[in-house]
């Protein structure tokens, strides 16, 4: 079975140290690349990594535009973001275009091969608070869309 | 660190069924969490909803006139603190996107574990919402579908050629492209970041793009299809 690529894009290189040390060690889980900039990011993106971290201040700088530049690129990339200080807002506006999940930079140690592994195999990873506000953004969004042509 | 010296809210809890073995199995899986009322279909849930104000109702779509969003609706016009909990035999991501957008705070099978019931009960409680992984996941799509949408709506139907730029616009343009800072085109170009943020404005305003994103994206290939 083909191990679980990884790219590391983080601006803050402690960081992004600690989440290489972290899956150091982890079976089945690879490496490949890591970036410090949105420019490096999308670069990396290149690699067709599985999983990419992205930090998530590198997700909202240039108008947000990284996750759905990243997406663009490859496709079949999922990408995890990394939030520091509460910044839920910032968070959603990532997840709404196109990143599976989130981790608190406080729960690394706890959860980052977990959210890998899980987000690999296709599942999300997002706080139950985060849910409710997923579903209000829906709502939102739901009310202001143009309705689907029915078949 | 003052303790709260209210007493303990008395939790309410309505459970609504028509089959009546489910209804005693989830009365059980509930007996320790709350203080447990029961009703047997629509009109019942009705009154008992408009009498008791329960915190939570246990709603088994499989009741006779329990419509999925509709009914929704209704019930939590007659209790709107009320917050609904929705089972069903046969769970679905589309059906449970569409009622968690109309105000269920939760969606699970009729067949689930008591012990999470009790869980997913508590949960609810807290003002959190009770779903499972798939919903979830579709829930994500949804919204990012939606967001393309939007933004895609708000892009320029026709498609202007590049060729209104000068061929430094269309350098600025390409950094753009793969994701680079002001700083760094400021750099890549030996000119002031002043001086790119200029070229920036006049690129907005021929392709008629708003922010980097959409210029990010157009650039990449991601214009809306004709309509």
């Amino acid at each position: 079975m083909p191990p679980i690529t990884v790219v590391i894009a983080d601006s803050d290189k402690r960081r992004l140290v600690i989440c290489g040390r972290l899956l150091q060690g982890a079976r089945g889980i690879k490496v490949v690349a890591t970036a410090n900039t949105v420019r490096e990011s999308v670069d990396t993106a290149g690699h067709l990594p599985k999983i990419l971290l992205l930090d998530l201040k590198l997700a909202v700088s240039n108008d947000a535009a990284t996750v759905p530049l990243i997406r663009t690129k490859s496709p079949g990339t999922h990408i995890i973001l990394l939030s520091g200080r509460a910044s839920d807002s910032l968070v959603l506006q990532g997840i709404s275009h196109g990143a599976r999940g989130y981790l608190d930079a406080k729960l690394l140690r706890r959860f980052l091969e977990k959210a890998v592994r899980a987000v690999a195999a296709g599942e999300s990873w997002v706080s139950r608070a985060m849910v409710a506000k997923l579903i209000d953004r829906l709502a939102h969004l739901t009310v202001h869309a143009v309705p689907p042509r029915r078949a | 660190m003052a303790v709260n010296q209210a007493t303990i809210p008395i939790l309410k809890v309505l459970v609504a069924s028509d089959v009546p073995d489910r209804r005693a199995q989830w009365m059980q899986a509930l007996q320790k969490v709350a203080v447990l009322h029961e009703a047997s279909d629509r009109s019942m849930v009705e009154q008992k909803l408009t009498t008791l104000k329960p915190v939570i109702l246990l709603l088994d779509l499989s009741i006779p006139d329990v419509h999925g969003q509709t009914s929704l609706t209704q019930l939590q016009r007659i209790s709107p603190s009320t917050r609904i909990i929705l089972l069903t035999k046969t769970p679905t991501e589309t059906e449970g996107s569409l009622l968690l957008e109309a105000g269920a705070k939760g969606y699970c099978s009729t067949e689930m574990d008591p012990v999470l019931l009790a869980k997913a009960v508590k949960m609810v409680q807290k003002g959190e919402v009770w779903v499972g992984r798939k919903v979830i996941s579709h829930l994500l799509d949804t919204l990012v579908s939606l967001t393309e949408q939007q933004r895609n709506r708000s892009l320029p139907k026709v498609d202007p050629s590049l060729d209104v730029l000068t061929p430094r616009e269309k350098e600025i343009v390409q950094q753009i492209g793969i994701g680079s800072s002001n700083k760094e085109i400021a750099h890549q170009l030996r000119v002031s970041e002043k001086t790119v943020k200029a070229h920036l404005t006049s690129i907005f305003r021929k392709l008629s793009v708003t922010d980097r994103l959409q210029l990010a994206l157009y650039v990449n290939g991601h214009r809306p299809s004709m309509r």
